[in-house]
């Protein structure tokens, strides 16, 4: 990279402003610019050669050769953009694996027999129906038990009610024997 | 982004956390269901309805939706495992899970040499099981879902019927 003096600056700039400057010669003044030796007479012109420099650098950005900090930058940028679609890959993973792991709601109806799959719905249902009426009749047969016995508790409450009004009558008539 | 994927892992463990009891009951009867002289019904909500309603009105469909599915497994006289009866050790696999803390039983009937007892799940997400025993054979009837009052009442009442 060419370097300029202070006066060869002086001079450019002069030329800058009049609009006679070549390509090259800016080339130079930018160079000179985004230097750190800049007289301080010259210094208010920096931002106005370097204000597009960050954007310059990115445009050539894919035509010139990476530095490591660069290629740190587009190694981060990467991973970012992996880690998005492997929380997504996650995401939908983990719903395939509840829908798979639920159980059935459809309209199912399953038989086997001796290890066999009998795929006969008639047949099944007629078995599951089997199997609820002897439950319900176990159970039916255990709720009239316990109403019996329900019964029968009455009942001995009824008979037992009448000795309860004897036994009131003849504490009543202690009492009034008593305050006599 | 790594919260919302740990809240949607747990989440969708939630349920099955809940229902270990469920699924310890599903792994035995799953175990049994496939040898000889033994039968398998695994029926569908759908297929259930409530006795004496001919109507699917709410509360049949409310009481219904409870259910997540019924299992009967029947094990009739004979089958045997290594010269042991298959009931006996079923009842003993069952028992492992049955007489823990996280069940209770809340009904034992005996009537001469049949006995009826039923074990439901102490939270309500889980199972309802019934065991009817008797010479000729040994029933598990196992009822799995939410497991609340409404459907132990249906239930006792013989409410739930197939159609």
């Amino acid at each position: 990279m060419e370097t300029i003096d202070r006066k060869r600056a002086g001079d450019l700039l002069e030329r800058y402003f009049e609009a006679q400057t070549t390509l090259q010669e800016e080339q130079l003044l930018r160079e000179y610019f985004s230097g750190a030796n800049i007289a301080p007479e010259h210094a208010v012109y920096t931002q106005m050669f370097c204000a597009f420099a960050e954007e310059r650098e990115m445009l050539n950005l894919t035509t010139r050769n990476f530095s490591a900090e660069d290629k740190f930058t587009i190694n981060s940028n990467s991973k970012k953009f992996h880690f998005r679609w492997m929380s997504i890959a996650v995401a939908a993973a983990l719903a395939i694996f509840a829908f798979l792991m639920m159980p059935e709601r459809g309209d199912s109806l399953k038989l086997i027999i001796d290890g066999v799959n009998v795929k006969n719905r008639e047949l099944a249902l007629s078995k599951a129906d089997i199997h609820m009426e002897q439950l319900n009749s176990m159970l039916g047969r255990f709720r009239d038990g316990s109403t019996k016995q329900i019964d029968n508790m009455n009942k001995m409450g009824d008979a037992l009610s009448s000795f309860k009004s004897f036994n009131k009558i003849l504490t009543q008539t202690t009492l009034s024997d008593r305050l006599e | 982004m790594k919260k919302v994927l740990i809240i949607m892992f747990v989440a969708l463990l939630c349920p099955y956390l809940a229902a270990a009891q469920a699924k310890q009951i599903h792994l035995i009867l799953d175990k049994y269901e496939k040898r000889k002289k033994v039968e398998s019904i695994i029926i569908s909500p759908s297929v259930l309805q409530m006795a004496g309603n001919g109507n699917y009105d709410a509360s049949t469909k409310e009481l219904l939706s409870k259910i997540s599915e019924m299992r009967i497994v029947n094990v009739k006289e004979g089958a045997e495992q290594n010269g042991t009866p298959l009931k006996i050790i079923i009842r003993s696999d069952l028992d492992k899970v049955l007489t823990g803390e996280r069940f209770s039983r809340v009904l034992k009937m005996q009537e001469g040499e049949e006995l009826l007892e039923l074990f439901v799940t102490k939270n309500e997400e889980g199972v309802l099981v019934f065991l009817a025993t008797s010479p000729k054979e040994f029933a598990i009837i196992s009822i799995f879902g939410n497991i609340d009052k409404s459907v132990i009442n249906a239930v006792m009442t013989g409410g739930i019927k197939v159609k």
